[in-house]
């Protein structure tokens, strides 16, 4: 049973219980107050009939025995009410009324008015009775005030309230039923949504407003779109890059593997001369070089990604002149100037995560025919600047966006030639980011390059110290 | 399946509707045919009061000498019966008209065993209507008790939210018997008394008449209507000031006498109803005559 159905009948069930309820306790009341009020209407009527009935006999005492009858009924005439007289013994002496009254004689005696309501089938009446203390013999007092209208009064009530319950209940019905299909209906609303969002429709929002449950559940609703479209978004793209990353990897293994294969088939396949056998050779070690460098990039880039690092705060000036130290060792066939300037600060860092940084840095300013390679070491702020610029062909600024992807080449003919695959800067984004530092490249074509490299310090030196090789 | 479930709902609510409807009727009808069988008895006020009547004809001429030897041996305060003559003191009197002028609301009760019945009520009427034809029967012509009829007589006494535990004598000294008398054969006059229902003394007299003219009386007819219905009430004249508060205009007089210690008055006013000729005169015991009087009062000693 649906929600607005279900409103519907607890809301018409309480209705009509309450309303039932209320009804009794307010007719019982009102029926209750009524017969109080006409049983004491009644009595002092009584009262006042009787001391009218007992003057009418002091008045007519003389001839009271000879025309009872006829002065009782002269006497009654003056009383709205009818009237019934007994004798001491029980016996009717005067009657205006259609029956002998209900009274025994045993409970007239007593000192008291004495009632009963007489329920008939077209007439209620109400009987007081009571002894008249007034010479011997004693007489009883009865007389019959009708209330026949007042019952029909309450039964038109009663008809009137089952009228305006029965009213007021398809009224309401009606009324609940839209009430509870408007209270519902941002509920369809959400229900509809959330169909559409699981077919594939991200960018799908609730327009409710208000500052209700619903408003609130609908702004929650549309947060929770929000951050799977956003989710949904990042996963395509994960899966996008992955693709890319098989596909350039498919392509980068395809070329070295073309050459070998080629090589390797041709010396198989015929008989050579040996300078042409040493050159087919060559190409076959060259290919295999470049394969393993690419294979020892991608296990360095799959390393960062799985490797925890534990990172601890080291001295960057010494370490950066270590490693440029270093570096000049392997470049030292190169003609290649290096160039380092540091100031002293302890930043958060691994020493071979450093290395391959400012090594992979190094060696695409090399690609890249640089002839000077500077290393500027500096503290900004809370930050330590590390800054690598050449003065090499540089990088299209349009091409800037994507270097950092895998298997990314600017030049991709010159790089193939240096054994190079489009990993480096990968990995040096991925070792920034395990540093919790930022990376920034500006390059203008044929002006060189620099990376600057922000890294978090924890005490710096304030006093200023430049060191220069 | 969801849509038969909504129609066994949609049929239980119509039911629930329907049977609460009819359930709801049966029971009003149980309850009210209840009420309409009903029988029961409602004990008479006081019906319970063991004490004697001690009245009859206490203030009937024959009994005045056992009234003013009983008088000599007056309680301060309080009432007793003295053979068949109560004698009541007053300060009595004073409180019994204080608490009639309280009372807001009368009601009709039977006779206590120590009130008056309907009968002594009537007989006591009858003969303060002869005595005080009697003493002033000069300036009534024709007229005499006799030709007076009781019409009606009923006996009010005090609410019962009257707390009879502040009054200072019995509750039954203060209901009144109202009896209405009218001229046989005619409706020219007609006379209504409050009598005290334990003593039978007329506190109230009223007196419609088109065929007197009160308000021509002169003062000395006033003074002798006064003092006779002073004696008619037992009290001793001689307690009286005899200070009159004069008349205040020529056509609606009225007369005031005082007791001595100015707590208890008796007040005789008369006016007439020019539009249907009727002359009316009134004649009651008041503590406070301002609260009655029709006019301005004139200070003592203006005359």
């Amino acid at each position: 049973m649906k929600l607005f159905a279900k409103i519907f009948f607890s809301v018409i069930s309480v209705f009509c219980i309450i309303f039932l309820f209320a009804g009794y306790f307010l007719l019982s009341y009102s029926f209750n107050s009524n017969m109080e009020r006409e049983t004491d209407f009644a009595l002092s009527q009584y009262k006042y009939d009787k001391f009218t009935f007992q003057a009418g006999l002091i008045v007519n005492e003389d001839k009271l025995e000879k025309e009872m009858t006829g002065i009782f009924r002269t006497i009654a005439e003056e009383i709205t009410a009818s009237v019934c007289v007994l004798s001491e013994n029980g016996d009717v002496i005067f009657n205006e009324m259609e029956e002998k009254p209900p009274f025994s004689i045993d409970e007239l005696k007593n000192e008291a008015y004495n009632y009963r309501i007489v329920n008939g089938e077209n007439k209620t009446l109400i009987l007081y009775a009571s002894k008249i203390k007034q010479g011997e013999p004693g007489l009883y007092f009865i007389t019959a005030a009708n209330i026949t209208e007042t019952i029909a009064r309450q039964k038109n009530l009663q008809k009137i309230y089952e009228r305006c319950y029965l009213l007021v209940l398809i009224i309401g019905s009606i009324m609940i039923l839209f009430l509870s299909a408007f209270l519902t209906r941002p509920l369809k609303k959400m229900t509809t949504a959330a169909d559409r969002i699981a077919n594939g429709c991200y960018n799908m929002r609730l327009d409710i407003r208000g500052r209700d449950e619903f408003g609130e559940l609908s702004a929650s609703f549309n947060r929770m779109v929000c951050a799977v479209e956003q989710a949904v978004a990042e996963l395509s793209e994960e899966a996008k890059k992955k693709e890319d990353f098989v596909a350039n990897f498919a392509h980068e293994l395809k070329t070295p593997l073309t050459s070998i294969i080629g090589y390797s088939d041709r010396i198989y396949q015929n008989e050579m001369p040996r300078n042409e056998v040493k050159q087919a050779a060559w190409y076959i070690w060259n290919e295999g070089m470049r394969l393993e460098a690419l294979s020892h990039k991608l296990m360095d880039l799959t390393n960062f990604n799985r490797q925890e690092f534990s990172l601890e705060y080291l001295p960057a000036d010494e370490l950066l002149l270590e490693i440029t130290q270093e570096m000049r060792e392997i470049l030292k066939d190169k003609a290649v100037r290096i160039i380092c300037r540091t100031e002293p600060a302890y930043i958060n860092t691994d020493y071979d995560l450093m290395k391959s940084l400012i090594f992979n840095i190094m060696d695409n300013a090399i690609k890249a025919e640089c002839s000077t390679i500077t290393i500027n070491g500096t503290l900004w702020e809370s930050e330590y600047q590390i800054e690598v610029t050449d003065d090499g062909k540089g990088i299209p600024e349009n091409e800037l966006q994507r270097i950092t992807e895998a298997f990314y080449m600017v030049d991709k003919v010159r790089s193939r030639k240096q054994h190079g695959a489009g990993i480096g800067l990968s990995l040096v984004k991925r070792i920034v980011e395990i540093q919790n530092g930022e990376l920034y490249i500006e390059s203008s074509e044929g002006n060189g390059t620099a990376v600057t490299i922000c890294l978090p310090i924890e005490n710096a030196d304030p006093a200023f110290e430049f060191m220069e090789i | 399946m969801k849509k038969m479930t909504t129609v066994f709902f949609l049929i239980l609510t119509l039911i629930l509707a329907y049977l609460g409807l009819y359930c709801m009727n049966k029971m009003l009808t149980a309850a009210q045919d209840r009420a309409l069988s009903r029988s029961g008895s409602i004990p008479m006020a006081g019906a319970d009061t063991e004490n004697a009547s001690g009245i009859l004809k206490w203030n009937s001429e024959e009994d005045e000498a056992e009234k003013e030897t009983a008088k000599n041996d007056t309680i301060a305060t309080g009432s007793a019966a003295i053979g068949t003559v109560m004698v009541i003191a007053d300060e009595d009197i004073t409180d019994i008209v204080e608490q009639m002028e309280r009372s807001s609301n009368m009601f009709l009760h039977e006779p206590y065993n120590s009130q008056l019945t309907m009968d002594e009520a009537v007989s006591a009427g009858n003969d303060w209507l002869d005595r005080i034809y009697r003493l002033c029967g000069e300036y009534y012509g024709v007229l005499e008790a006799s030709d007076y009829e009781m019409v009606s007589a009923k006996l009010y006494g005090p609410d019962t939210v009257f707390d009879s535990s502040e009054l200072s004598l019995p509750i039954e000294f203060y209901s009144f018997w109202d009896i209405h008398y009218k001229m046989k054969g005619h409706n020219q006059e007609e006379l209504f008394l409050h009598l005290n229902a334990a003593t039978g003394k007329v506190l109230y007299v009223s007196i419609y008449s088109s065929l007197m003219d009160f308000t021509g009386y002169s003062k000395d007819a006033l003074n002798l209507y006064l003092m006779a219905y002073a004696e008619c009430a037992g009290l001793n004249t001689e307690n009286f000031s005899g200070k009159s508060y004069g008349l205040s205009t020529e056509h609606e007089p009225y007369e005031i006498l005082s007791l001595d210690n100015e707590e208890l008055f008796l007040v005789l006013e008369t006016y007439t109803l020019p539009s249907i000729n009727l002359s009316i005169m009134n004649m009651y015991f008041s503590t406070n005559p301002e609260l009655y009087s029709r006019n301005t009062m004139s200070t003592p000693g203006e005359e």
